[in-house]
């Protein structure tokens, strides 16, 4: 082993020890305590602040992130009636597919493609 | 390459490392022909394009919400999905999507009870069968499991396959971590908890290695002309891109993982449902690895001694969290073992 190696040997197990130390570190109960603290105080930064950007659209009467997600939540919830809506839709017709077919083997109700991909009948 | 080589080389090597830290957003993953076949909310399901399906059992992938579904396709020639394609396997994925604020009200009973359930209806639907594999990989296993759980034998689900799945996390280093956290704090005060903060978690559990080692092995590498620009820039590109975690979500996922450690001992409700791991019937395949900080062993073990399945197979492997299954190794070692797993239980 010629000098450069020996020094490069040298420079990963310093580096490999300094690893498990900081391992060791992130890993205590202290640390923990740290980052449960980091995360409180990030969030308060965070409401704080989309508190008064929220405030200060509001006062100049535009629509606000708040505004925004309220939007977006009647959205969801209508997307979510018209998935349940669907879904007995597509149970009916496989009902009516399986009685109309008389015992034979029932219909998934989607046609297939040669590629194996699928697409609503 | 002696200290005077190293230094001639310096300056063309100084150019490729930034050059492959700058391009690192731009790397191509996910990259395997897929079209989707279902949406709700954020969530999409995907089918992988196939001619040469041979298994009927179709085999849905779950990952995490914490990061994207894309390490199940890393890039051409290192893809998990790629390789069940070629194993003829009919690979269904189901990807989370991007949530924002509005989405602070999904909590693990939406993902587990509607996304996760009407995935499964979906997959069963396009592939015409009546049975699936499930696939889940960390967070995505635990739902996996939970969904499992909550429907029994009733469920369509002839295959479970749990990747390195926090199941009973006491004294792993996120239970320490998030043990005194203040959980109703935050999740009131932020509609979801930012993907980078997530990831700057991650990264703090082994941050020499994290934060040096890897850009330090980097430099290495360009300096002795071997830098594996793709499998870096891929790998690289994947963990920066972190999606936000939905706060209920995150208030339930930290306080009855974490905090109370309610899924082993039966004391998980989804919707009124009890979660009953006993409940589990299906072939069980628990993937553990042996080096994994996020998911140890010890915390996904106590499972397999709570499932009422009577095919159970436990595979202890060496790596870590995700490179026990994306890293170089994964396509010789760990793939084909799930490959033959599967193919013995995905036939008529």
């Amino acid at each position: 082993m010629d000098n450069t190696e020996r020094v490069a040997q040298l420079y990963e197990d310093a580096e490999k020890q300094t690893a498990q130390a900081m391992e060791r570190l992130v890993g205590s109960q202290g640390f923990g305590t740290l980052m449960g603290q980091l995360a409180e105080n990030a969030a308060a930064m965070a409401k704080l602040g989309s508190d008064v950007m929220d405030l200060t659209l509001r006062n100049l009467r535009l629509a606000g992130r708040r505004d925004i997600v309220r939007l977006s939540r009647q959205l969801t919830r209508n997307e979510d009636k018209l998935e349940r809506v669907l879904q007995e839709l597509e149970s009916l017709r496989d009902e009516v597919s399986r009685a109309s077919s008389d015992g034979a083997a029932p219909s998934n109700g989607r046609r297939q493609s040669p590629q194996g991909t699928t697409s609503d009948s | 390459m002696n200290p005077l080589e190293q230094l001639v080389a310096a300056p063309r090597a100084a150019l490729e490392f930034t050059n492959i830290l700058l391009t690192t957003p731009d790397a191509s993953v996910g990259r395997t022909p897929r079209d989707p076949v279902w949406t709700h909310r954020n969530t999409t399901l995907y089918r992988y394009r196939s001619s040469r399906r041979t298994h009927p059992v179709p085999i849905l992938l779950v990952f995490a919400l914490i990061n994207r579904p894309e390490i199940f396709d890393l890039r051409r020639g290192n893809s998990f999905v790629e390789f069940l394609l070629d194993e003829g396997f009919d690979v269904f994925l189901v990807d989370w999507g991007v949530p924002d604020d509005e989405d602070s009200d999904m909590g693990l009973a939406n993902f587990v009870c509607d996304e996760l359930d009407w995935a499964v209806r979906e997959t069963l639907r396009a592939s015409g069968e009546d049975e699936l594999t499930l696939l889940g990989w960390c967070i995505g296993g635990t739902l996996c499991a939970m969904y499992c759980a909550l429907h029994g034998h009733e469920s369509p689900v002839r295959n479970a396959v749990l990747l390195t799945t926090p199941i009973d996390p006491t004294g792993s280093l996120y239970g320490r971590w998030l043990q005194d956290v203040d959980v109703d704090y935050v999740a009131d005060a932020m509609p979801s908890l930012p993907g980078q903060g997530i990831d700057w978690a991650n990264k703090m559990m082994k941050p020499v290695t994290n934060y040096w080692t890897t850009y330090r092995r980097l430099w290495q590498n360009v300096v002795e002309g071997k830098p594996a620009r793709d499998s870096y820039q891929a790998m690289a590109r994947w963990v920066a891109d972190n999606p936000p975690f939905p706060a209920q979500a995150w208030r339930e996922w930290t306080r009855w993982m974490y905090q109370e450690n309610r899924l082993v001992r039966g004391a998980v409700e989804l919707r009124g449902q009890p979660v009953d791991l006993g409940r589990i019937e299906q072939n069980l395949l628990v993937v553990t690895a042996g080096a994994d900080h996020i998911a140890p062993r010890e915390s996904t073990v106590p499972l397999l001694d709570l499932v009422g399945s009577r095919d159970v197979t436990h595979l202890a492997r060496e790596g870590g969290h995700i490179g026990l299954m994306a890293g170089s190794k994964a396509k010789r070692e760990i793939w084909p073992e799930l490959a033959r797993w599967l193919e013995e239980r995905s036939d008529h």
